[in-house]
């Protein structure tokens, strides 16, 4: 769905984005996470044809973004990260307004600005201005504009910079929903919690380059062959001792009646490991894997480095 | 312009209803004050014992006050229009909403457009509530329908100029500052009379048609516009003035157009081909207003001097357009030098639309030698040139050819350097530098002094356009021109030539070349 080749970007002192070669497939959420002046921002200018790139192609929905601009636009919706709206129109002017700028048949117009509006939870404030919105609904407004085109593509910018808690997670919904819908969505970020649960796959990108991309469960399966395990225990048994005996185990720090490990095994070894615990007497009270985090994965891949 | 959804976007934020009743409302009022000042005016002239003498002077002064009003909306439309156009795409820049209405499927022409009449609709909005009061005292003071329509037709046109112009401007600078608009507007404004006015007795009477005031002011005392020579026939003044307005924003509107939609930094005004047409077109309306049938009528005495004089300072102002609107955005630049540096495709991308200026400011001289060569024939009957004053002129074009150069190529270096706000910064600079010299200038002239021409031509053109022998001092100034043009090449090349070669940039280049 969208198809990044060879794509670089030249500043007079700098490279910003090294030859870029990625595919994103259609219905993925694609998180572009980096630290700042990773290159993530340029990336997604350049896929939305506001900068041209040195050199390379961004193919969107198989137009490409140069040759065909105005068909790669109609396919792809785009919101950045600190933005401005129209305030001197009504909410429904300004969805009206961009409805008619990418051309949506005018008998459509006004259903599909309803349904937007319903979509981002706008309703009561339709016919407000929007220079008395907040800036969590000024925000929704914008994603509501990014996608009142029904866009095949959405391309997000750091989009929950500055919002709330609430905002967030209401953003996230709506960004599952649309995923849902059929959309791809690339956003980019570089707080990576923002990211956990909502991303099917991730690229991470340092000094311009992309480090690594793919699934997060290829990636997390490459990072670390070792899965992190946590429990905790009641009663006097050794078990710090009894671990050290079973095969998959280690690295076991206990604290308390509390114990970390590294378990090297299936699921079916994980799953036998808690019935050998309580064969040898341990009375387990808890027992959980610890996932691997974005942040986890970004942290092991990257070595922290700006530009 | 109904279904553009940039005008309807400003339609609907500007013209709310309480906002449009207050514009009107002040629009009047204004309207009823001019009313009053007109009022006091003709009693002030009717206590004047002189004037009461001469009973024929009173209906002339009071047929004034239609004058006043148009005079006024001639004032505040334009420089309205011009505001409202400069801050629209830069305030909206600044707001980051810019980048939005960039990746609508909105057209680079409806995005013209609705800027154009939809950033000034206010504007619009009060001219119209005083065009209606300012028509029907026209009708009253019994000045022609017809008369008051070429007004407002002439108005029109001029405002869709400078708008445009606005436009153009807000597209080069990210931030719609206040006190640098004003600067345009007063350069422009200075440069734009000065022109006009200093054509009124000039060997290309024509030009004058450049201001609207001309027009206005026969159509007015005469009731019939006055006329100047345009390819050879006596054409109206305002007639003029419309057809110059047309075509020139013709050209501002197709620079903006090409670029609407692009990035800042990838601003390039005018393609090669375009650049050249410009040249021409400049050309042949210059030598358009020289008229050999009506030559022998002007005021001053007529030579071929003054009219190569004049003819070589429009050109210098062509040389310099034709350079700014083929400045290469830097990473275009970096891209085809990598080209050229491959020995196999030398020749493919030399003549891009990525390549350096110069070549195509070559042709601008050439084009100007032609019509100085037309201009020559043109005026062969009533003035003719011999042969020392076209060889003079050749060398006075070679001047203007080298500082114009030099101060292009000073402006491309500024793009290759990490400088924000690059290209009106470097026209500032240049700019001030020519005030500075002319105030040096004349300061070390008071009294005259011996060393003035060789400093003048070693820092301003002006020798070019000095009427007397090529001496050391222009040879001399022309040497030290081509030194300045070799070094900012070299530092040119020499930022270039900064970034790693890499194959692919290589290839790609060839292959958009």
């Amino acid at each position: 769905m969208i198809d990044f080749q060879n794509l670089r970007k030249e500043y007079p002192d700098v490279v910003a984005v090294h030859d870029l070669d990625l595919s994103i497939p259609e219905g993925e959420i694609f998180g572009l996470i980096g630290p700042n002046g990773a290159g993530k921002t340029t990336t997604i200018r350049m896929a939305c044809g506001l900068l041209t790139p040195t050199t390379g192609s961004v193919h969107m929905a198989g137009a490409d973004v140069y040759r065909d601009p105005e068909l790669a636009q109609s396919n792809l919706g785009y919101l950045s990260d600190f933005f401005n709206v129209y305030e001197d129109l009504k909410v429904w002017e300004y969805l009206d307004y961009f409805a008619n700028a990418y051309r949506l048949p005018p008998s459509q117009i006004s259903n599909r600005i309803d349904e937007v509006i319903h979509q981002v939870g706008l309703e009561v404030k339709r016919d407000a201005f929007i220079k008395g919105l907040s800036r969590g609904m000024k925000q929704r407004l914008g994603i509501a504009r990014a996608v009142i085109h029904q866009p095949k593509v959405l391309l997000l910018d750091e989009p929950a910079s500055g919002l709330d808690p609430k905002s967030r997670l209401d953003l996230r919904n709506l960004l599952l929903l649309l995923r849902d819908q059929g959309s791809t969505i690339l956003i980019s970020s570089h707080v990576l919690a923002e990211l956990e649960g909502l991303c099917t796959s991730i690229g991470v990108m340092e000094k311009g380059r992309m480090i690594r991309s793919g699934k997060i469960s290829e990636i997390l399966g490459e990072t670390s062959k070792l899965r992190a395990v946590r429990l905790s225990w009641i009663g006097d048994s050794n078990v710090s001792t009894i671990l050290e005996t079973i095969p998959g185990v280690s690295n076991v720090v206990t604290a308390d009646h509390n114990a970390v490990l590294q378990f090297s095994g299936s699921d079916e070894s994980l799953a036998q490991l808690v019935s050998d615990l309580s064969a040898r007497g341990v009375r387990l009270v808890s027992f959980c894997e610890l996932k691997q985090t974005v942040e986890d994965i970004y942290l092991k891949l990257s070595k922290n480095e700006v530009m | 312009m109904a279904t553009n959804p940039q005008f309807l976007r400003h339609v609907r934020s500007d013209l709310r209803m309480p906002r449009v009743l207050t514009t009107a409302g002040v629009a009047l009022v204004v309207c009823f004050v001019i009313f009053e000042a007109h009022s006091q005016f003709l009693g002030a002239r009717y206590s004047d014992p002189r004037l009461a003498l001469q009973p024929h002077a009173k209906r002339s002064i009071d047929d004034t006050l239609f004058y006043w009003f148009i005079w006024g909306q001639a004032i505040v439309l334009p420089l309205w229009s011009l505001l409202s156009c400069i801050q629209s795409i830069a305030g909206e820049r600044q707001m980051k909403t810019y980048d939005f209405v960039r990746t609508t499927r909105m057209t680079s022409w409806e995005l013209l457009i609705g800027y154009l009449f939809g950033a000034p609709i206010l504007a619009f909005a009060a001219m119209g509530t005083t065009a209606i009061v300012s028509f029907f005292i026209g009708l009253v003071e019994g000045i022609p329908v017809t008369a008051i329509t070429a007004s407002y037709a002439i108005l029109f046109a001029f405002t869709i100029f400078v708008s445009l112009l606005g436009l153009l401007v807000s597209l080069l600078v990210d931030r719609a500052r206040v006190a640098g608009l004003v600067f345009v507007v007063l350069v422009g404004a200075v440069m734009f009379s000065v022109l006009s006015y200093a054509s009124a007795g000039s060997p290309f009477p024509g030009l004058i048609a450049l201001g609207i005031t001309p027009g206005l002011t026969n159509l007015y005392e005469s009731r019939d516009a006055g006329t100047v020579p345009f390819f050879g026939a006596q054409v109206p003044t305002l007639l003029v003035s419309f057809v110059l307005y047309l075509s020139l924003s013709a050209w501002v509107a197709l620079a903006v157009w090409r670029n609407l939609k692009k990035d800042r930094e990838e601003v390039r005004l005018f393609s090669n081909l375009q650049a050249v047409c410009f040249s021409v077109y400049a050309n042949v309306f210059l030598l358009g207003f020289v008229s050999p049938n009506t030559a022998t009528q002007f005021s001053v005495s007529f030579s071929t001097e003054n009219a190569t004089i004049v003819f070589l300072a429009v050109n210098l102002m062509i040389f310099y357009a034709v350079g700014l609107a083929t400045l290469t955005p830097a990473e275009r630049l970096k891209i085809w030098y990598r080209g050229v540096r491959d020995v196999i495709h030398r020749t493919g991308p030399m003549f891009s639309n990525d390549t350096l200026f110069l070549p195509w400011v070559v042709v601008a001289a050439l084009i100007t030698c032609a019509g100085y060569a037309t201009l020559v024939f043109l005026l062969r009957e009533i003035a003719p040139a011999d042969d020392w004053l076209i060889q003079r002129v050749l060398v006075s074009i070679l001047i203007l050819f080298l500082f114009a150069v030099r101060d292009l190529l000073f402006i491309q270096w500024l793009l290759l350097t990490r400088l924000r706000n690059t290209l009106p910064k470097a026209v500032g600079i240049v700019t001030l530098y020519y005030i500075c010299m002319f105030l040096i200038s004349n300061f070390w002239n008071s009294p005259p002094s011996a060393e003035l021409p060789l400093a003048l031509s070693a820092f301003t053109p002006a020798s070019a356009f000095d009427r007397n022998v090529i001496g050391d001092a222009q040879v001399g100034g022309m040497m030290f021109q081509s030194l300045l043009i070799c070094v900012l090449l070299t530092l040119i090349f020499r930022r270039l030539s900064r970034s790693p070669l890499d194959s692919q940039l290589l290839a790609v280049s060839n292959s958009r070349a």
